[in-house]
């Protein structure tokens, strides 16, 4: 079987587990609210009854359930999403667009720190197996694992509060800010900045560099220190485990041991052969988890009023927004198949034998 | 199984049949999977911490000073280790004060508490009616105040002299000052069904009465009853904003008599004083049973006239009753029946113009602690402060001349927060202890119905393959296209947010993963010998899955399961913080630390504890289930 058509089959496989979804999707968001209360909002005691079989009817709510399905469907693929009241009723894609960029910042942010500390930490365990170190990280990774991460992020923000108060009279030229994405009411930033000549990434990070904005560029570092610490010490905890595993497996092979007859030194085997071929695993998790992470860390987003798709999540399933939620429950969905798939056609590259399972 | 064998009438190992035998030679590498983890000091310490929260969660009861919905506002976001400094009313018990009265057996007395002597210690006037000899007397018992709780009556016989009126066999007093000169006088009302007064012209120490004169009203008419009349002076309407000499805050009278035999009703007759501060004036009849509702008097709380219950009217006389029991300021009421029945009532509207509620007896101990009153014929009690100590008492004067007392006190609650206090006043130590049940709980009932409901499919998939198994897998694969947290959060939203919903829909997660695993098992067995010796002989399909393959690959699902407790407990705890789970006031670690996050700046200890008691939960079974994955693992074990 050739690459082109393992994909091709995988392509096709897509079809039915997204038809599902969208079934599920459906089934949610039929359940989850009235969208006739959704649409009156607070007036809904004081209108007559004849508006609301109205609306009804104007809505297909009186159709039969699969008339409605198919409805919802045609819509879906046009695009027209529905818009959504927890946010002044903007378009629902446009909210995605909007907000999918600041959850994305964060989760590449954190799951670069998580790599920076995992994959070392993996090593030394694997390294120092059984011994101290080994038990040490072991132990840092399963609390990480452990770690409720609404929890962390009170106790990190309740650090740098008293931080803030200690340090007050050190008159720093900064506060540690352990909320939103950037201090609106110390930098207002127009958009045509934000999006402007250079920077059309909605990354914070990346746009304030390409334009030069270096204090803006500061302020959203300091934004992100934290909700990413905390999102990483997570990650962190998974990378390590897997690095230490992949790395034992590797440390077993032939090559290795051809490598040590040959009277490598340890250094060399460990950093130029084991690990380059331990690393791939790793980075097939972290890879994954990265997807995970830029549909929205719900909880995080949540405790540090991060302004991604997690937190609107939160916000639009408590007041049973519909729309809203059919659209990230679709669209985090989809992320997920398709980095699944993007991780399943990788490996394909790499190793041939997969496709012909 | 026997039987079967013989059957094929050939000889065949047993464990081609039967899964236990298969388990039991199972059983020696579990063995060895045990002597294993017993060396792993990480899963120790694991199981440790396991052993100690479940013990904490099952001794809950015991260990936790506060119950899981004790919560109080006046003791929020209290420090750890105080103690809480409130106090509560409580009761003596009954003890005995007969010999302070010595009354005799024979005598039914009827009391009234007032300070005769004007030196802040209460007196007492008790009329009697003698069952045998009719003839009535009025004993004066002056209060000593010699013992510490101000308890030591003593009979004067010559501090009140007059001659009880002629006629009247059985006498009910009252008190009160009557003409504003700082003394207290005395109207009895008879079995004549008239009032008499006597006032004191004299002082409070060295008193001279007047002779019992019969109490006119204010249109110079007398007052006339059915039956015994029983007077009681209050100030009704002490909270009308009137002048002085106007006639409010003036002692005003309420009477009770025995039943009207022409009605079949019992009637209380209100009369306000509209005198002044020297001379009391009642005037006409303002207010009665029967009559129609004016400002002043027993009202229900919708404004209409009290009905007395049916049930309890009988014969005889009705008295009532005004004491502050449950202290808030307002008077509440008793009505009391010569059969000994009464009835509570408490005043919920303003002092001026009180409304009744009836109180059941049974539920008036719930809401302000209340001793119940015997149930005794012709009993008479006073419900006043007597300890001075704000707190109201209770003397009882039993129909045998014996006399009882209940005190109240404040005690000071004095339990220790280890832990401190949270937003609602709740204990968190204690909180804590039950929170831990339900999450517990919760774990283990989401881990192990979503492990049934996943084996069940998975197996089912596994063992029959082709369309089912593709159908079912399909199902699966949408299933795990969602992230797990945003799927639950959904379906917990769309049941509704509470602890059970909560489950449901993280089972409704769930249960993917174990139908894969057993999937996988289901189909590397069923090739295996022993499910096709067990096929030949004639063995239904569900026989044969659930009886034989089943039993046999459960040792992967067992180690998922404990490798997902930890999981579990996390996401639930998870979804509570975010709202879709426990609700305000359940004892669940999420919902703590979610409610105490509004104050956790200048209250850490509010999100510090329920948390790290999350974390340790969490990291206790991750260790074990490491461990018993390290062992169960073969490729790991090298």
């Amino acid at each position: 079987m050739k690459l082109r058509e393992y994909i091709f089959k995988r392509l096709i496989l897509l079809i039915p587990v997204l038809f599902g979804v969208s079934i599920v999707t459906f089934i949610l968001s039929d359940s989850v609210g009235d969208p006739v209360a959704a649409y009156i909002g607070t007036a809904l005691d004081k209108t007559p009854p004849e508006r609301i079989e109205q609306l009804r009817v104007q809505l297909g709510l009186d159709k039969p359930i699969l008339d409605r399905f198919w409805i919802y469907l045609t819509r879906l693929l046009q695009g027209d999403w529905g818009r959504s009241p927890t946010l002044q009723n903007q378009p629902v894609l446009e909210i995605i667009a909007d907000r999918f960029p600041a959850s994305a910042e964060l989760a590449v942010y954190s799951m670069i720190l998580a790599i920076a500390i995992g994959v070392p930490l993996g090593i030394i365990s694997a390294i120092k197996k059984d011994k101290m170190a080994d038990q040490v990280s072991r132990i840092t990774a399963l609390s990480g694992v452990s770690m409720p991460i609404f929890w962390l992020g009170l106790m990190v923000q309740i650090i740098l509060f008293n931080f803030n108060v200690f340090m007050d009279g050190a008159n720093l030229p900064f506060n540690i800010p352990y909320h939103e994405r950037l201090t609106l009411n110390k930098y207002v930033v127009p958009r045509t900045i934000l999006f402007g000549n250079f920077g059309a990434t909605g990354f914070l990070l990346i746009d304030s560099l390409l334009n030069f904005d270096i204090p803006l560029f500061f302020d959203v570092f300091l934004h992100i220190f934290a909700p990413s610490f905390c999102l990483s010490w997570v990650q962190m905890a998974i990378i390590t485990r897997m690095t230490r595993m992949a790395m034992l497996e590797t440390m077993k092979k032939d090559f290795i041991l051809l490598a040590r007859s040959k009277g490598l030194t340890e250094r060399v085997i460990i950093y130029r052969h084991a690990l380059r071929n331990a690393i791939i695993p790793t980075l097939t998790v972290a890879g994954l988890a990265l997807a995970g992470l830029m549909t929205g860390a719900v909880l995080t987003e949540t405790v540090f009023d991060w302004p991604g798709l997690g937190w609107w999540a939160v916000e639009s399933v408590s007041v049973l927004d519909t729309a809203a939620i059919q659209g990230f429950v679709i669209i985090t969905a989809l992320i997920y198949v398709l980095s699944n798939l993007a991780v399943d056609i990788l490996y394909a590259v790499v190793d041939p034998r997969i496709r012909f399972d | 199984m026997v039987s079967d064998t013989e059957y094929l009438g050939e000889e065949i190992h047993e464990d081609v049949f039967s899964f236990r035998v298969s388990l039991k030679a199972r059983w020696k590498e579990i063995r060895y999977a045990i002597s294993l983890l017993r060396k792993s000091p990480l899963f120790i310490i694991g199981f440790i911490v396991i052993v100690f929260l479940l013990a904490l969660a099952i001794f809950a009861p015991i260990i936790a000073s506060y119950g899981p919905r004790e919560f109080d506002i006046r003791i929020m976001n209290e420090p750890p280790f105080t103690t809480d400094e409130r106090t509560t009313l409580k009761w003596t018990g009954y003890s005995s004060l007969s010999g302070d009265f010595d009354l005799d057996p024979d005598l039914k007395a009827r009391t009234w508490v007032a300070d005769f002597t004007n030196n802040s210690l209460d007196d007492f006037m008790v009329g009697t009616a003698s069952t045998d000899t009719s003839e009535a007397s009025l004993l004066f018992f002056e209060n000593r105040g010699a013992t510490e709780e101000k308890l030591n009556w003593e009979l004067r016989d010559d501090y009140f002299d007059m001659p009880i009126p002629e006629g009247v066999t059985r006498v009910v007093p009252t008190a009160g000052d009557l003409d504003g000169d700082n003394d207290t006088d005395v109207i009895i009302g008879g079995d004549d069904g008239h009032l008499y007064v006597s006032l004191n012209k004299g002082t409070p120490a060295t008193p001279a009465w007047t002779a019992f004169s019969i109490l006119n009203n204010s249109a110079g008419q007398m007052f006339n009853f059915t039956g015994q009349a029983s007077p009681s002076l209050i100030d009704f309407d002490s909270g009308e904003e009137k002048t002085y000499d106007n006639g409010s805050h003036l002692l005003d009278l309420i009477v009770t008599s025995d039943i009207d035999a022409n009605t079949g009703r019992y009637q209380i007759y209100t009369y306000m004083n509209r005198g002044n501060r020297t001379h009391y004036s009642f005037g006409v009849l303002t207010y009665n049973w029967a009559g129609k509702p004016v400002p002043y008097g027993p009202k229900n709380v919708t404004g209409k006239i009290l009905e007395i219950n049916p049930t309890t009217a009988t014969t005889g006389s009705l008295r009532i009753y005004f004491a502050f029991i449950n202290n808030d300021q307002r008077p509440d009421m008793i009505l009391m029946f010569d059969s000994g029945k009464y009835e509570y009532y408490t005043a919920s509207s303003v002092v001026k113009d009180p409304q009744f509620l009836p109180l059941d007896k049974s539920e008036a101990s719930v809401l302000f602690e209340f001793p119940a009153l015997p149930e005794e014929p012709f009993l008479d009690f006073r419900w006043t402060d007597f300890t001075g100590d704000n707190a109201s008492d209770l003397i009882i004067f039993a129909n045998n001349g014996s006399v009882i007392y209940n005190f109240q006190y404040y005690e000071v609650d004095g339990r220790f927060h280890l832990l401190g206090t949270d937003e609602q006043g709740g204990d968190i130590w204690s909180r804590i202890c039950w929170a831990l049940r339900t999450d517990f709980f919760l774990a283990v009932w989401i881990v192990s119905v979503a492990a049934v409901v996943g084996t069940i499919i998975g197996g089912l998939a596994g063992y029959f393959g082709g369309w089912v198994d593709n159908l079912m897998m399909r199902i699966t694969d949408i299933f795990f296209a969602f992230p797990g947290l945003i799927l639950a959060m959904s379906i917990a939203a769309a049941l509704g947010p509470n602890l059970f919903n909560l489950s449901i829909a993280m089972i409704i997660v769930w249960w993917s993963g174990y139908a894969r695993i057993a999937r996988g098992q289901v189909i590397s067995e069923k090739n295996r010998l022993y499910v096709e010796a067990a096929r030949s002989i004639g063995m239904g399909d569900m026989r044969i899955l659930f009886r034989h393959i089943l039993p046999n690959s459960i040792y992967p699902l067992l180690v998922a399961a404990t490798l997902d407790l930890g999981g579990v407990v996390l996401t639930a705890a998870g979804l509570s913080f975010i709202g879709f789970g426990a609700q305000p006031g359940d004892a669940e670690l999420g919902i703590m630390i979610s409610s105490g996050r509004q104050y956790f700046l200048s209250a850490p200890w509010l999100v510090f504890f329920p948390g790290i008691f999350i974390f340790l939960i969490v990291l206790a079974f991750n260790l074990v289930g490491d461990g018993v994955r390290d062992v169960m693992d073969p490729k790991l074990r090298r």
